[in-house]
């Protein structure tokens, strides 16, 4: 019998239980001991084992089956549920959740669960496992989470509402047949306007609130709560602490709140980056903490919040802190900033200098957070998304980061620039504003055209040459002033055409190699406009 | 499906042709290397227009004219402009296998009436993308004169 077709269900309900799993350990580790949790724990492996079987998944069965005895054990009070079989469960959590990954990519699993589960069986029989417990013992205390604890079987909320499981892509489809549901509407109100029909006018307007509401239901359909993401910090956290030699409580608050499942996968990189980056630098070590008066250990506080038209995430800590002036002389003795510059630059610019690419020093490389994404590529990615990040630190106090993201990746608002003819968006969130100036404002220096605008000179870009015409106008120019990192740069066009709302469409090869470009869009007229993307436009100019 | 593009005949598999449409509005792609003609709105999707004829090393036929191309592939979003379309072949027809004389174009089939050169969506893509990559930045300054960097 073919089992694909049920693999897609197997992987989600397989990661649902696995999640679970992992919520289950670490009540059972805050101390919440209590029978139920113990027999949800034991079903959830059970459930995976058997599902893993009857897909013809032999390892994950076995792995699953392991787990299954130590709750066993745990269940009928021959074993305690003590830090070492707390480690072993998440351990095999993670390494099902990696097969699981392996069997959603390629249909087959070839990770190697040997070790793990010969551990498995040893703590079950009673005999002591190498490593783990002493290892567990050091930091499981100290993670707490302000996220409900799950409900076992038997408490679980009633929810009269009825659900089913839709595959992720239909969702998307579905996002992408409203965004040009409404690219058609204006294109409706554009012949209605032409036609000078009022009854047409009228049925667009009627048009226009329906698909207005789609446009809430489908993007309604396409939440997860930030729970989805969040979960996984809080082991994210203990095992840095741990490999740190450092005490963290670490909290979540708002995580039931809701964000466009694109937004939450595309925020999981940076999110975790920052947070690493918060316990490897910011939280002090417990000796250093006791000598300033702070307790032993760090705090580490992640709070979602939802705004209007906005989502808001901030990670905060009681660490060292940052100090604004120590920035900017790292910053002007490493060539990344000049001195006249650094006199001028504020202190919420002089944080975001860590953002900066080859600001960190080797010395405080570490293997945690100077690996995979830096700090440069996480406030790219939360650019990247619509987003803003900006950093608030008192020194000796601690750090607050935050990320205020759109509600939806799929519409943004753009301000749309024309040149030679060609109509271009920057998006808003890049724009600091827009200004005309006269030619005799621009100086040439070193070989480059500069603006002098907020004592500070800012490199001026034409567009013309990235859309291959000259400039005719010899007038004012229209610049646009825009953030690139913790850069400004002033783009020259010909005319501003005004702001608009855009459904972005995401570009697909080859156009996805032309770093200046992030997304494109069709305007309610039909025509089509990219999108720039400020930080390829600096790198393209040489800037 | 064979077409012909410049002073070449080529063949495009079927399998890999979305549709063929006549060539629509077209609109520019900033900083695009000239062998992207512009975008096209396919069914609301922004497929890069790639002239066939410039890929090769030719000159490019009539701004206004020409059939395109729409692949069908998950590797690439593109299609291709071309200069017209002819006649549906049998695989079976394909006389004789060989590598291709053109640039870009590594492929080449012997039918009874001639040769037509493979033109596939991976092997344009590359050459597109490898064009991209060599093609050297611009810098722009204000007054919209552009130098080499």
């Amino acid at each position: 019998m073919d089992m694909s077709q049920y693999r897609d269900l197997f992987v989600s309900e397989a990661r649902e239980h696995i999640r679970t799993m992992n919520d289950l350990v670490e009540a059972l580790s805050r101390g919440d001991e209590d029978g139920e949790l113990v027999a949800s724990l034991f079903r959830m492996a059970h459930s995976v084992k058997g599902m893993a079987a009857s897909m013809g998944y032999q390892v994950i069965a076995d792995l699953a089956h392991r787990m299954e005895d130590l709750m066993d054990g745990v269940r009928k009070g021959r074993l305690s549920f003590d830090p070492g079989a707390a480690a072993l469960l998440l351990e095999g959590a993670d390494l099902l959740e990696a097969m699981l990954d392996e069997v959603a990519q390629e249909g087959t699993v070839t990770a190697d669960a040997g070790s793990l589960m010969g551990r498995l069986s040893a703590h079950t029989a009673g005999m002591p496992v190498s490593g783990t417990e002493a290892q567990a013992q050091d930091t499981v205390h100290s993670i707490t989470t302000a996220s409900a604890p799950p409900l076992p079987p038997g408490r679980e909320r009633k929810d009269s509402r009825q659900t089913i499981r839709i595959r992720t892509e239909l969702l998307d489809s579905l996002i992408n047949i409203t965004g040009e549901l409404v690219t058609t509407k204006y294109r409706f109100l554009d012949v209605a306007q032409e036609m000078n029909s009022p009854r047409l006018e009228e049925v667009t307007a009627d048009l226009s609130r329906l698909l207005h509401e789609l446009q809430i239901q489908v993007s309604t359909a396409r939440m997860l709560p930030f729970s989805t993401l969040a979960d996984r910090f809080p082991r994210a956290v203990r095992d840095l602490a741990r490999s740190r030699g450092k005490e963290v409580v670490f909290e979540v608050e708002g995580t039931e709140l809701e964000l466009d499942r694109g937004m939450l996968e595309s925020l999981a990189d940076p999110l975790i980056h920052l947070i690493r980056n918060a316990v490897d630098h910011g939280v002090e070590p417990s000796h250093i903490r006791q000598l300033a008066g702070k307790p032993p250990a760090g705090k580490l506080r992640l709070t979602a919040e939802r705004g209007r038209d906005q989502f808001m995430v901030v990670l905060s800590d009681d660490g060292r802190g940052m100090d604004p002036a120590a920035l900017i002389a790292t910053a002007i003795e490493r060539g990344i900033l000049t001195p006249e510059d650094g006199w001028r630059m504020s202190a919420e610019q002089a944080f975001l200098l860590t953002c900066q690419p080859g600001f960190s020093t080797a010395s405080e490389v570490t293997d945690v957070s100077g690996r995979g994404v830096g700090m440069d590529a996480a406030r790219a990615s939360i650019q990247a998304l619509g987003g803003q990040f900006s950093i608030d630190s008192i020194p000796g106090k601690g750090t607050r980061m935050v990320i205020r993201l759109p509600l939806t990746i799929a519409i943004i608002t753009v301000l749309l620039v024309e040149v030679g003819g060609v109509v271009c968006a920057v998006p808003v969130n890049t724009v600091v504003r827009t200004v005309e100036v006269n030619r005799n404002c621009l100086e040439e220096r070193g070989g480059r055209t500069q603006l002098f605008f907020e004592e500070a000179n800012i490199p001026v870009v034409s567009l013309h040459g990235l859309v291959g015409r000259q400039a005719t106008s010899a007038g004012p120019v229209p610049l646009v002033i825009a953030e690139v990192g913790t850069e400004r740069i002033a783009l020259a066009v010909d005319r501003f055409v005004g702001q608009q709302e855009i459904y972005v469409k995401p570009l697909g090869r080859p156009l996805s190699r032309l770093a200046w470009l992030s997304g494109g869009a069709i305007l309610g007229d039909g025509r089509l406009v990219f999108i720039l993307d400020m930080a390829g436009v600096a790198l393209r100019a040489g800037i | 499906m064979l077409f012909s593009a410049g002073v070449w005949r080529c063949a495009v598999p079927i399998g890999e042709v979305a549709e063929v449409i006549e060539l629509p509005a077209l609109y520019p792609i900033p900083g695009a290397a000239a062998v992207l003609r512009g975008a096209i709105n396919s069914h609301g999707r922004l497929l890069p227009l790639v002239d066939l004829s410039l890929l090769c090393g030719m000159e490019s036929g009539s701004a206004s004219a020409g059939k395109v191309i729409v692949f069908d592939n998950f590797i690439a979003d593109m299609a291709l402009l071309v200069d017209d379309m002819h006649e549906v072949r049998s695989s079976g027809d394909i006389l004789e296998e060989d590598e291709g004389e053109v640039p870009c174009l590594t492929r080449q089939f012997m039918f009874a009436d001639g040769v037509a050169h493979l033109v596939t969506c991976q092997g344009v893509l590359a050459a597109v993308e490898r064009l991209l990559a060599e093609s050297r930045s611009m810098v722009a300054t204000c007054d919209g004169v552009a130098t080499e960097a």
